[in-house]
């Protein structure tokens, strides 16, 4: 009986699609919502995915992706009690700690043109380099800072025109590196 | 030595201290009547009314029912607001006060524990919700002033609803910023369609809102106070951890009073009384500034900023100490508005020292009332709120700042009818020895200032008001100043970089300096020893909407703040 529950729950989850519910966590570089979002997006096409905004590297377990949600927010800073510059160490900690576990790195930026400017900016050059690859709403990188700092040309830089449209690139990088269903 | 050394610089940055605009200014003209308000739809409802035969208060009430719809996040009938109405007849002045109160469940220590800042529970959810006030003032104002019915002037605003607008950037960037807020309390609401904020451009509709406003229109204001728009709120503000009843909404009383009266330079100011400091504190600011010679400095030049920024220090040093909600505390209003006080005030205004030390003053010797100590103190440091101004054709005019204090307010959003339900209960002060502790039935202390001013001769000269918390005393302070002082027409002076510099606790707050004033000048500020901060040209300094009157040419020319949408509509 136990093992007919057991094959059930597991088939249920496979035609669902769920993703592997520890494969994914997303944390924000900048305290902005930007990352709720992402997870709002991911929900919709049912890939679970733990929001830890303010994600250590200790925190850091046998995950497969690292979603990195760039976007400055002074009052997500404030709400956190911290400032900018504790917020660009504890992410390149996390970065570096992630990239040493062999946890692939995904960047983010969703908000725009909006979502740019000295704040933001300072953590788009702090995470950029770590990015294994980038999903970009337009109006992020009209003057090509992502291009600029990638680590290198191999790494891909896929857009999406709104942040509901992230989901498609979203679920086909999470399913190539294999934590999402395919 | 460092004072002829400071004298020496000041010459030298003087000549090159002139400031660059930072905001396009971008005057409109009529000569009938005009609306200017936070967002060209909410304007052109006003005027609509206007057309159609409506006098101000008709046209006032139909900008402040649109601005509910094309901007919920800032104000609407889940808040609160003042209006000031001079009539062209009789030159009366009056003031209209349908701020909102604390619940009857409302203790002084109801923010005062740890877990219950923590928790934000003055900002976020049920228990942050003030009794709604905005109803009231609403069908009030049009019974007594009005010459339509509430069906007619919420016609443009729940046809807008009903119809949807086109969302603008702004308003996509401010559903992000309060997307937890909003995801957590009201996930459904359609300023978060499919869970994420509104992309630019979307038509956002908002039947249910269109659906409150028909009741409204149909039972009048007991279908909030007394019927079912009242239970669903109650509903929602309970089922969010708040403790409000329907006698609450039973209870609700508005007030009409006179205007706080000050003048300036000759100029007479007719702002708002408590439960507004607002008005009081611009009297106050201006009496202080009254002393220096503003018109001969250069505008936002270093010596002019120095005053100003020590003269708003003594200002909220005082703001903090005294105001509260008279029905409860008195309050030296004619101390703190004599130009006695003032003068005694601006005597401790040095051109070569920067206070660091701000204690409050004392302005009951000039207030002919017993001397009372107090402790003050209120929130009230973000950025939120509308304000409007309308002029008809007959001359009547009417100033309106309205809000749901912070943006979405306390994020909770009635799911039957629409509307944004305030976080008004942040404004009072969690110290349960403050004048301004939560009591029942008291209004938290605000800054709205909706103002009208007339000049030496008597006749009708601007009409202002801003949102933007404590920045509101200071932004409509120093657009009069650029009006009357400088010169400026409407636009232009509502378009200059501000400063802002608190005081509280008997300290010097940071000066705040918008960007655009020259950074010479910023360099000779701190150089005088200001501790100073310059910040993006924003909404942070407020955004003002006005109207001022050009009887030389018979024409009334509107000004509204690039720091928002706003567009001054005139026809």
């Amino acid at each position: 009986m136990k093992k007919i529950i057991l094959t059930g729950i597991a088939l249920l989850l496979l035609f669902a699609g769920a993703a592997l519910a520890a494969d994914v966590v997303l944390t924000s570089v900048g305290q902005s919502p930007d990352s709720m979002m992402v997870r709002v997006v991911l929900r919709k096409v049912k890939i679970d995915a733990e929001n830890v905004p303010l994600l250590k590297a200790e925190d850091l377990k046998d995950q497969k992706v690292l979603v990195a949600v760039v976007g400055g927010s002074s009052k997500g800073l404030g709400a956190a009690g911290i400032n900018k510059d504790q917020e660009v160490e504890r992410v390149v900690s996390l970065l570096k700690a992630a990239t040493d576990k062999g946890i692939k790195i995904l960047v983010m930026h969703i908000g725009g043109e909006g979502r740019r400017g000295t704040l933001s900016d300072a953590f788009i050059e702090a995470t950029a380099p770590w990015g294994e690859r980038f999903i970009i709403v337009d109006g992020g990188n009209t003057d090509g800072i992502f291009d600029r700092l990638k680590k290198s040309p191999d790494v891909k830089i896929l857009t999406a025109p709104t942040v509901t449209e992230t989901a498609e690139p979203l679920k086909s990088t999470l399913s190539e590196w294999g934590a999402a269903a395919q | 030595m460092r004072k002829a050394l400071i004298g020496i610089l000041v010459v030298a940055l003087m000549g090159c201290s002139v400031a660059a605009f930072a905001g396009e200014a971008k005057e409109v003209y009529a000569e009938k009547g005009m609306v200017s308000s936070a967002h060209e739809l909410a304007s052109k409802a006003g005027v609509e009314i206007l057309q159609q035969g409506g006098n101000a208060i008709d046209a006032a009430m139909a900008t402040m029912l649109a601005l509910n719809v094309v901007e919920s996040n800032a104000s609407g009938i889940g808040g609160g607001g003042f209006t000031t109405i001079r009539f062209a007849k009789t030159g009366e002045v009056v003031e209209f006060d349908y701020r909102e109160v604390a619940p009857l469940s409302a203790t002084k220590d109801m923010y005062a524990s740890e877990a219950s800042k923590k928790a934000k529970e003055s900002m976020l959810g049920g228990k942050a919700v003030g009794v709604p006030g905005i109803v009231k003032g609403i069908f009030t104002m049009l019974d007594k002033y009005g010459t339509m019915t509430f069906a007619e002037v919420a016609a443009p605003a729940i046809r807008l609803a009903e119809e949807g607008f086109a969302v603008h950037p702004m308003q996509k960037q401010i559903v992000t910023d309060e997307f937890e807020k909003l995801s957590k309390y009201s996930p459904n609401t359609v300023w978060l369609p499919g869970g994420l904020p509104p992309e630019a451009d979307v038509v956002l509709k908002q039947p249910e809102l269109a659906k409150a406003f028909r009741l409204l229109a149909s039972d009048g204001p007991d279908a909030f106070y007394n019927g079912p728009i009242g239970e669903a709120m109650i509903a929602a503000v309970n089922k969010n951890g708040g403790a409000m009843t329907m006698q609450d909404l039973k209870n609700y009383a508005l007030i009409e009073q006179k205007p706080v009266h000050g003048t300036y330079r000759g100029y007479s100011i007719y702002s708002t009384p408590p439960a507004s400091s607002g008005g009081t504190h611009i009297v106050q600011l201006l009496n202080i500034m009254e002393n220096f010679p503003v018109a001969s400095w250069k505008h936002n030049s270093p010596e002019y900023l120095h005053t100003l920024a020590e003269g708003m220090k003594l200002v909220f040093a005082d703001r903090q100490k005294y105001m509260a909600d008279t029905a409860f505390v008195d309050v030296p209003l004619q101390g703190l508005a004599s130009k006695a006080y003032a003068r005694e005030l601006a005597g401790k205004i040095k051109a070569y020292e920067v206070m660091k030390e701000v204690p409050a003053g004392d302005p009951w010797p000039f207030d002919g009332e017993n001397k009372k100590a107090f402790i003050g103190g209120g929130g009230d440091v973000h950025m939120s709120t509308s304000s409007f101004s309308v002029v008809d054709a007959d001359g009547n005019i009417v100033a309106s700042t309205n809000t749901v204090n912070y943006f979405f307010g306390s994020g909770v959003i009635v799911p039957e009818y629409g509307f944004v339900l305030n976080n008004e209960m942040d404004d009072f002060a969690q110290n349960p020895e403050s004048v301004n502790a939560p009591e029942p039935g008291k209004r938290p202390l605000s800054s709205m200032s909706p103002t009208i001013v007339l000049d030496p001769e008597g006749r009708p000269f601007m009409t202002i008001g801003a949102a933007g918390a404590m920045r509101i005393i200071t932004a409509v302070s120093q657009i009069v100043m650029n009006v009357v002082d400088f010169g400026m027409s409407m636009d232009e002076a509502i378009e200059q970089p501000r400063i802002f510099n608190p005081a509280g606790g008997g300290k010097a707050g940071k000066l705040l300096i918008e960007e655009g004033i020259s950074p010479n000048t910023v360099s000779y500020l701190t150089l005088r020893g200001h501790d100073l901060e310059v910040r993006p040209f924003g909404g942070y300094f407020g955004t003002a909407q006005g109207i001022r009157f050009d009887w030389k040419k018979n024409r009334i020319n509107g000004g509204a703040d690039s720091r928002r949408l706003g567009v001054p509509v005139g026809y």
